[in-house]
């Protein structure tokens, strides 16, 4: 279809660039000469005189000189009469003829996609929802919330969408929406906060802090916003009021609750009763690990990636952090993501060219992780 | 498909532009009479292929297309309807693709207009546009093409830069544009003339109204990137010799030589070889504006991208155009058959004088732009080449010119009589004498340049209009004959005393920021502040987001004894997506004077830097852009033929003494 329209296109211009050789054997209109220019000038210098515009004294001196640029210039050298296509004619027509699609279709075949539609943005979101991959519902959504900001169950849905496309920041923003909307609940605050240490790679900022508070203060015993409280007091290094927060989780929680077993695996931690409990070595050891492990399973895989994300991003901007790349060449690796730990492995040395202990870090992990060789 | 369509349509104009550029010079060669009429469809076809190119790419920002890259680095699909248009030249690929456009538009209404030129003259000048045009599409599908495409297409853009986001955008470039290729006519009229080796007043009969129009679109567009810059970048001034606004000043100057020189050649026949000259050194210097703004020489606003190749590639069009025609004037001119001479005191001997000044101030603009960047590109130094050198320079010359302007205004062709035109201007001078003591009396006291300017421009100005009221009186009779005779006047005379008369204005607009007043300070809300006589209440110093910014807002009342004149809202705006700031300066005006208000950045928490200004008569200076662009189209709607009609220098001579 395309190629088709490209066709008419280019023949309806071969056909207007080409005209003028088609018609031959037709009377030619006259060609103008200059002396046509200078006939109107004294045909006007008399109407100036004739409106009073311009003296009788002037007006002479002026055709006389017009009448000498008269004499003065050449006649036309184009004979009027039956124009005919010299054999000239003929050869550059029948070189435009084929040079001129050749070239553009050669040269428009290097640049262009032919076989790409249009893409209106309005079209592609009213595409059957089936087929939209998870970007463009998101899309949809956040352009009927931008037409409807107050469709708070609208912020409700999209929030934990948010969460799993590894975008806490913005799931943080839903909920907060959802709240003012729909008016506060002790769950989605503790949701807020789980956003916001996501967001903040595992650290419980002041922020969500805050936001831990509110939800105790609607619910003292929300289980999730009572481990984020027992994080933060880790965190803070008052480990009896992270054991306490604990036990009252265990205390108050359903006995099949499916987070048991993460909150007696960090009181086991704390109170070193269960040193086996211990994550592998290697793997990154901290709260936020435990934070992680008490999301859900789909949501920690991108969750551990979006952490990723950003320590490489941190690394791209500031490479002299052996531990960082250390950390980033290995997670990779756990990740399954081989070529991109090599390519960590490469920046690192790039960026510590310098720092001969750190390099030979850098290659002993390299062998470890079987990356060489 | 429509996307894809237009970016084929962009390739055939390429080809058809080649097809312009060297069929119909063929033919010419040949003396072959089809060949040559392939110019004028040619002409014609491009430009509507180019047309569908450019209605594709605004379709696709309609539409907010985002597998076009183009569309996803400037636009956005939430941003109101007038900046999605305008977006689609806000950027360096899409600038250049209107430039491609205004080009291709010219050369078709040259082909249209052109069908009483002699053929052979016609082909050759089509074929010069040929040559710009090719040059031009190549550069857009090699190194900035509009319709490059992203796979997989994003769902949302990236916005444009917010300083872009502003009605200006709309029309600033696209007048800009209209001046800088217009041009590109004269110079294909001039190449076209020193191919077929013959040049007369036929040639400045049809090259005048494509450069009239060229200027009168580079004034405006002039004018209003300076008001622009004025209102929009809260730096309190609407001048700053920047390379870039020098890029569009320099083709404005060595056009209006241009404009002044090619009345000489219609009219007698004579300065040919010099007005080819000028016609070939305009356009340069427009190949050389954009240059400079698209190679990222410069950064400024206007270098939307850098990129090495694009520059170069825009220099290899600037050596072989500007090479090429010099080139070709040098082999050619000489041939061509002079005109007559003619004396020293005479219209035209004052336009020579016009064409000097004009090119010597072209020179020191020129030499003030580039001298920095090739010491830079040398040496490595950075030196700043600001308006001092170019108010020492430029602006001693320019002033010489404006106290000829009158002068030769009222000068006859061939033979004029100085001491008869300075009797006739004693009025004009006695009147501006007047008016720059009743200056120098207001600022009491104040700058000399302030009464000086105001004197010289009312000086102008009523000079200005000198000649027509002494033709309008010429043989005596009444008010009433005098004011027929006035209307009934060519408005080519009217065009040219109007022209006259808005850098008259515009010189007056700028001599009065001499007793302007300017304050720097920092306040507090509810403080008062007065500056020339206003008072300036700051009602508050808030905080207020928007849409896509966040931003300082102080909103103040204007009063005047006591009286509340009007309120402005200065803010210092923060764009969050692009992490850009921005000054919205508050502006109230006042009769043609205006009260400006632009804040600097919080200092301590509660109070504010803020620069103060009182710019009495500011408006003049774009007013004047206006009544010179009014006087450029009043001259352009004169369809009439010319030739210099000579006065006969003495009468009196002629009557025997008695």
């Amino acid at each position: 279809m395309i190629w088709f329209v490209f066709a008419v296109v280019t023949a309806a211009a071969l056909i207007a660039v080409l005209h003028p050789l088609l018609r031959s054997g037709e009377a030619a209109p006259a060609a103008p000469d200059d002396r046509d220019f200078y006939r109107q000038q004294l045909a006007e210098i008399e109407r100036d005189r004739g409106r009073g515009l311009l003296t009788e004294e002037d007006a002479e001196t002026a055709r006389v000189e017009a009448a000498r640029r008269l004499l003065a210039a050449t006649p036309a050298t184009v004979a009027n009469g039956v124009t005919r296509v010299s054999g000239a004619g003929r050869v550059a027509a029948a070189l435009v003829v084929l040079a001129v699609p050749l070239f553009s279709v050669a040269l428009y075949l290097r640049l262009g996609q032919p076989e790409r539609p249009d893409m209106p943005l309005t079209a592609r979101l009213s595409d059957d929802p089936a087929k939209l991959d998870i970007n463009a519902a998101v899309s949809k959504v956040e352009a009927h919330l931008r037409k409807n900001p107050d469709d708070g169950r609208g912020y409700e849905a999209l929030a934990p969408v948010y969460m799993k496309l590894g975008r806490p920041d913005d799931a943080a923003k839903a909920w907060l929406e959802a709240n003012r909307i729909l008016g506060e609940t002790p769950d989605r605050w503790s949701a807020i906060a789980e956003a916001q240490i996501y967001a903040g790679n595992g650290v419980v900022t002041a922020e969500a802090r805050q936001s831990i508070d509110k939800a105790l203060a609607g619910d003292g015993e929300n289980p999730r916003a009572l481990y984020f409280s027992g994080v933060a007091a880790e965190q803070d290094g008052d480990k009896a009021k992270a054991v306490a927060v604990y036990e009252k989780i265990l205390g108050s929680s359903p006995k099949d609750a499916p987070w048991l077993s993460v909150v007696r695996r960090r009181i086991a931690a704390l109170t070193g009763q269960e040193p086996k409990a211990q994550p592998q070595a290697g793997a990154p050891s901290s709260p936020a690990a435990e934070a992680l492990a008490a999301l859900p399973k789909d949501q920690q895989q991108a969750a551990i990636r979006g952490m990723v994300a950003n320590l490489a991003t941190r690394l791209s901007e500031n490479g002299q952090d052996v531990e960082g790349w250390l950390r980033l060449v290995r997670a990779w690796t756990v990740l399954g993501e081989g070529d991109k730990a090599k390519a960590a492995l490469g920046d690192a040395r790039k960026a510590l060219a310098a720092d001969s202990p750190a390099l030979e870090r850098l290659g002993a992990l390299a062998r470890e992780l079987g990356l060489e060789g | 498909m429509i996307v894809e369509t237009g970016h084929f349509a962009l390739v055939l104009a390429l080809a058809v532009a080649l097809v312009q550029s060297l069929v119909p010079l063929w033919g010419a060669a040949q003396g072959d009479v089809a060949l040559q009429r392939v110019a004028a469809p040619a002409a014609l076809m491009q430009f509507a292929l180019v047309t569908v190119a450019f209605l594709a790419l605004i379709w696709a920002y309609l539409t907010s297309d985002f597998s076009v890259q183009n569309v996803v680095e400037n636009s956005h699909s939430a941003k109101p309807l007038i900046y999605k248009i305008s977006a689609v030249w806000g950027n360096h690929e899409g600038s250049m693709l209107l430039w491609v456009f205004i080009l291709a538009l010219f050369g078709a209404a040259a082909a249209v207009v052109g069908q009483d030129m002699p053929l052979r003259q016609r082909a050759n000048t089509l074929a010069a546009q040929g040559w710009i045009s090719t040059a031009f599409l190549l550069f857009i599908l090699l190194t900035s093409n509009p319709f490059a495409r992203l796979d997989p297409a994003p769902l949302e853009g990236r916005d444009l830069n917010p300083i872009l986001q502003d009605p200006g955008l709309a029309i600033h470039p696209p007048l800009l544009y209209i001046g800088y290729v217009g041009f590109s006519i004269a110079f294909s009229f001039a190449a076209g003339a020193l191919l077929s080796g013959r040049i007369d007043a036929a040639w400045a009969r049809w090259t005048r109204p494509w450069l009239l129009v060229a200027w009168i679109f580079l004034t405006l567009g002039i004018a209003m990137g300076s008001y622009w810059a004025y209102y929009e970048l809260g730096w309190g001034g609407f001048w700053f010799w920047d390379p870039v606004e020098n890029a569009s000043l320099m083709p404005w100057l060595s056009g209006t030589a241009l404009l002044h020189s090619i009345i000489v050649m219609e009219k007698r026949d004579a300065l040919k070889v010099w007005t080819l000259f000028l016609a070939i050194v305009s356009f340069s210097l427009s190949l050389l504006g954009t240059f400079l703004v698209r190679s990222g020489v410069l950064t400024s606003v206007h270098a939307f991208a850098t990129d090495p190749a694009r520059g170069v590639f825009i220099l290899g069009i600037l050596i072989v155009f500007i090479g090429g025609s010099l080139a070709l004037y040098a082999w050619r001119a000489p041939m061509l058959k002079q005109g007559g001479l003619f004396a020293p005191i005479s219209r035209e001997g004052a336009l020579v004088l016009n064409n000097l000044f004009l090119s010597a101030a072209t020179a020191t603009v020129f030499v003030g732009t580039l001298y920095p960047l090739a010491l830079e590109a040398t040496t490595g130094e950075k030196i700043s080449v600001g308006a001092p050198f170019f108010n020492l320079t430029f602006g001693p010359l320019f002033l010489a010119l404006l106290m000829i302007v009158p002068f030769g205004q009222s000068l006859a062709w061939k033979r004029g009589d100085l001491a008869a035109v300075a009797q006739r201007l004693v009025a004009a001078g006695v009147v501006a004498l007047v008016a720059g003591a009743l200056v120098w009396a207001y600022a009491s006291g104040g700058s000399a340049v302030a009464a000086l300017g105001a004197a010289l421009s009312v000086f102008v100005i009523v000079g200005s209009f000198i000649e027509l009221a002494s033709r309008a009186w010429r043989s005596g009779g009444g008010l009433g004959l005098a004011l027929r005779r006035a209307a009934g006047l060519p408005l080519s005379a009217w065009g040219t005393a109007m022209a006259h008369a808005g850098l008259g204005v515009t010189l007056l607009g700028l001599s009065a920021t001499w007793w302007g007043a300017e304050k720097i300070l920092t306040a507090k809300a509810g403080e008062t502040l007065e500056i020339a006589g206003y008072q300036i209440k700051v009602d508050a110093l808030t905080p207020r987001s928007g849409s896509n910014y966040t931003e300082m807002v102080a909103p103040m009342q204007v009063f005047r004894d006591g009286v509340k004149i009007a309120t402005i809202e200065p803010s210092k705006r923060n764009y969050t997506t692009r992490k850009m700031p921005t000054t919205e300066a508050g502006i109230a005006t006042i009769g043609l004077g205006q009260v400006y208000v632009a804040l600097a950045d919080e200092s301590t928490p509660g109070e504010i830097g803020m620069r103060l200004y009182w710019k009495p008569l500011v408006l003049l200076i774009w007013i004047g852009s206006l009544v010179m662009s009014l006087g450029g189209a009043l001259s352009l709607a004169d369809r009439r033929l010319r030739i210099g009609v000579a006065r006969r220098a003495a009468p009196r001579a002629a009557v025997p003494a008695e």
